[in-house]
């Protein structure tokens, strides 16, 4: 077995499971940076994404200069490639972490390029609560705490869905950020990909497929069991 | 009209929607009696919903000043109350909307408890009461359903016992029949009416189906163009409406416009012999009972040949309507209508025969 596993793909059992270089650390990477970044940057975007909706024309704190100014924070970190982003702001990061290689050191960039992301799509899926229902909740005496909620509340399976499809697309930016030697499976599969390694190549975008289905699956499971409106 | 539990004096709003200026309520002065069912009835555009939104400072207003539930909300324009004030009055005006704006993630029991979160019950009373409400609108058996397993009625009661939770003085209906069935809507109103006679709620109906007031309410008031043009007790608008639109409002309502273009093709009316005319006979209250048809071909000998006969109720006086065709002699026939007019029926002539 191993005999015949080596013969087609020496390269993936050369790297071995354990140690600094091997598939678990490689994996370990990935789902490191998807998690925190997800949770820094999600929560930095939810954020985004609240001021947005609550100080527009026509939402419950209409604030011309905050909109104005949270709108163009958000265009302008959605605008910049990550890639370039990830040079870019490599000093702040420096500054932060006290490095710019590494798994840490790429939750910067991370966070910050998924954030504005995130925050549009929340948005979306916050301005499309039925205005009626903000203004019969307004009408019964809720404060504006009770508004935010009711916001929440009525949006859960479409923020659920777009967490998972944002989720999806981190994962792709941490196989980026292999460019700057943050490691992970992304990583692997460029340096090994380099070296015309090539099973490493497909074991390692197996595994990364593996997980955005699995992400995916979960996403939609838990969006569609959490709708009460249909 | 002492102490009303709604008044408006002067009250406009006005505002720009892009470059044009629209005036959605001109000077408006309207109050309302604690324990009353006011309708308020006209087409969209209206202003009657902007104008039942300025009660619960849903929306501010331009000009005027306003009270509501001896509080003086609005002096000049210039909204008095904000903040925990403005939240408590809310508190005291239950509505309910067109698409009963229920919340689609929350359960009848979680939508009618959201209502009391700032009752100042403790949770075990809130529950109990929110049972009690859900109860008193008939959805006992489906206070764990979601508003998607629910029809139109059952959502509407649900609005409904959301409204009352906080035992408001004021009920304002914006539109609240309108995407229901003829016979939902019908029990919505009934448990309307019920809920205003048992707690003596002051419910303020807005609507463009003169149906729904005629069943309900004890004042109408007609709005055009953001103005009230007609306002009265709504017998009296039945019976006596003084502008085109408030005719044209009461004529849906009783279908007799239909039947006349109904009439008016019928052969026999087509070719209206010369000796033949063609009236509408109106009656209200008091003359609806008299035997008037009978009366005619016995003392004049003028026969009446009904084409269309409607009768109705409101606040328990009866409303009548006749299309029909007199014939008879020249003579006799103007001694008819002499006295059908003796008689205070209301008499409109159609076509005359050739």
């Amino acid at each position: 077995m191993i005999n015949w596993l080596n013969k087609i793909m020496p390269n993936v059992i050369s790297m071995g499971w354990g140690g600094d270089y091997g598939w678990w650390q490689s994996i370990y990477q990935t789902l490191f940076m998807t998690l925190f970044s997800a949770l820094i940057g999600g929560l930095i975007g939810l954020i985004f994404a609240i001021i947005l909706v609550l100080t527009d024309n026509d939402g419950i704190l209409p604030n011309r200069p905050v909109f104005w100014l949270a709108d163009k924070i958000v265009s302008v970190f959605r605008a910049v490639p990550f890639i370039i982003l990830l040079f870019v702001i490599s000093p702040f990061t420096h500054l932060l972490i006290g490095t710019t290689l590494g798994a840490t050191a790429a939750l910067v960039p991370l966070s910050l390029s998924v954030a504005p992301f995130y925050a549009r799509q929340i948005q979306v899926v916050l301005k499309a609560v039925d205005p009626g229902k903000i203004e019969a909740s307004q009408a019964l005496g809720a404060n504006n705490w009770d508004l935010l909620i009711i916001y929440m509340k009525e949006s859960l399976p479409e923020m659920i869905r777009v967490s998972t499809v944002t989720l999806i697309s981190l994962i792709g930016l941490t196989a980026m950020a292999g460019a700057i030697g943050s490691g992970g499976l992304g990583n692997t599969v460029v340096t090994f990909g380099q070296q015309s390694k090539y099973d490493v190549v497909w074991v390692g975008t197996i595994l990364l497929l593996l997980l955005i289905f699995g992400i995916q699956a979960i996403g939609d499971w838990w969006a569609k069991h959490s709708n009460h409106a249909v | 009209m002492s102490d009303p539990i709604i008044d408006f004096k002067d009250v406009s709003v006005h505002f720009q929607n892009g470059s044009e200026a629209v005036d959605a309520v001109k000077n408006i002065n309207l109050q309302i009696k604690a324990g009353e069912i006011f309708g308020i009835v006209g087409y969209s555009g209206a202003g009657k919903s902007t104008l039942v939104r300025l009660i619960n400072l849903l929306h501010g207003p331009t000009l005027g000043d306003i009270s509501v539930a001896h509080v003086h909300s609005v002096a000049n324009g210039q909204v008095l109350i904000k903040g925990k004030a403005l939240r408590q009055l809310r508190q005291k005006i239950g509505m309910i909307f067109q698409h009963f704006n229920l919340l689609d993630q929350s359960t009848v029991l979680q939508n009618v408890l959201f209502a009391l979160k700032h009752s100042g019950l403790n949770k075990t009373a809130r529950i109990a009461k929110a049972k009690k409400l859900i109860d008193q609108v008939g959805l006992t058996d489906r206070i764990d359903n979601y508003p998607a397993q629910l029809s139109g009625g059952q959502k509407q009661r649900v609005a409904i016992a959301r409204a009352l939770a906080n035992d408001p003085e004021i009920l304002i209906s914006d539109e609240a029949t309108s995407a229901l069935d003829p016979k939902t809507t019908k029990q919505i109103l009934q448990l309307l009416a019920d809920l205003n006679k048992k707690t003596g709620v002051t419910i303020v109906l807005i609507t463009h189906e003169m149906q729904v007031v005629k069943n309900i309410a004890d004042r109408v008031a007609v709005m055009k163009n953001g103005e009230i043009i007609e306002q009265n007790a709504t017998y009296d608008i039945f019976a006596n409406p003084q502008k085109a639109l408030t005719k044209e409002f009461i004529e849906t309502a009783s279908g007799s416009q239909e039947a006349l273009e109904k009439v008016l093709q019928q052969p026999e009316v087509k070719q209206l012999p010369s000796n033949a005319l063609l009236v509408e006979l109106s009656f209200s209250g008091s003359t609806t009972g008299e035997p008037v048809i009978s009366l005619l071909a016995k003392k004049f000998d003028v026969t009446a040949d009904i084409l269309y006969g409607n009768v109705e109720s409101i606040q328990g006086i009866a409303i009548g309507t006749l299309i029909v065709v007199l014939q008879g002699s020249k003579a006799n026939i103007q001694k008819a209508l002499a006295e059908i007019k003796d008689r205070k029926i209301g008499l409109q002539t159609i076509k005359e025969g050739k």
